[in-house]
């Protein structure tokens, strides 16, 4: 991997990555400082993948996890995490769905943030979390079920 | 799509921060491929240097403590008892008729020339 092929990848890719870092850190800057480091730590120590984005994918991943650890965080999305589509009228706020997040377990919230805001099918979730594609969609699954009914909840007791 | 889904999907995480994009290229080129390879290089002569120095006094030590403790034997015995060599050699001394074979030694101070 030459710094150009790095440099280039980042350019092309700079929001997916972002997105990974985030459904780990669930705190903006800490998603910008794990995608930053990660580049430099590249740079470093470079190495010849046969895939560079998976790779960086990855290295992206594991320095979120890596800052998470360093810095005690809990993880908790904060509650202006989610803002509204353009023009989009949502039932719940925002912050109520950020808050639901918190009812569900890790892998639950990373699969349903892979897949609904960065855009990975669930096959590139499993090469990077290095599971089977099985294990994915339960995760995705039972996340969306728990949150169906943590939001059922809410509009029963509003 | 159940309805949750749908409802994820109308939202959106916040975006990361304006300069989130240019502070990754300058981390980028504050890493320059040049400035970081040659910065290894150094680390690594300035490693190998280090040992071979290391290694070279570590072997002059070695050396100066074996000869210097040598060397004040060889002073001692040089200066204060020249080494004593030996020489045979053989003599057919006459004796009335006859001939008598004698081996002689002689001792000679190895330091002392002919002249003296």
């Amino acid at each position: 991997m030459t710094p150009e092929e790095l440099h280039a990848c980042y350019v092309a890719n700079h929001r997916r990555l972002y997105l990974v870092a985030l459904a780990i850190t669930m705190d903006r800057q800490t998603a910008e400082d794990a995608v930053h480091d990660t580049l430099e730590k590249l740079l470093r120590h470079p190495r010849q993948p046969t895939d560079l984005l998976p790779y960086v994918t990855r290295a992206v991943r594991n320095t979120a996890i890596d800052l998470m650890r360093r810095r005690r965080f809990d993880g908790l999305p904060a509650d202006d995490l989610l803002v509204a589509k353009d023009g989009e009228s949502c039932e719940i706020s925002p912050s109520m769905l950020a808050a639901a997040f918190s009812h569900l377990s890790r892998d639950e919230t990373e699969a349903i943030w892979l897949h609904v805001y960065a855009d990975l099918p669930f096959r590139e979730i499993a090469e990077l979390r290095e599971c089977s594609i099985n294990t994915v969609t339960s995760w995705y699954r039972r996340g969306i079920d728990k949150l169906q009914a943590i939001l059922d909840n809410e509009h029963e007791s509003s | 799509m159940n309805r949750v889904e749908e409802t994820l999907k109308r939202m959106t995480p916040r975006e990361p921060s304006r300069d989130y994009v240019e502070r990754g290229l300058s981390r980028l080129t504050a890493g320059l491929p040049e400035h970081s390879y040659a910065t290894r290089h150094w680390r690594i002569a300035a490693i190998v240097l280090a040992v071979m120095l290391t290694s070279s006094v570590a072997l002059n030590v070695v050396q100066w403590s074996v000869s210097g403790s040598a060397g004040a034997e060889e002073t001692t015995t040089t200066d204060e008892r020249p080494p004593i060599k030996y020489a045979a050699y053989s003599v057919l001394r006459p004796e009335g008729d006859a001939f008598i074979h004698e081996v002689r030694f002689r001792t000679f101070d190895e330091r002392k020339t002919n002249d003296d």
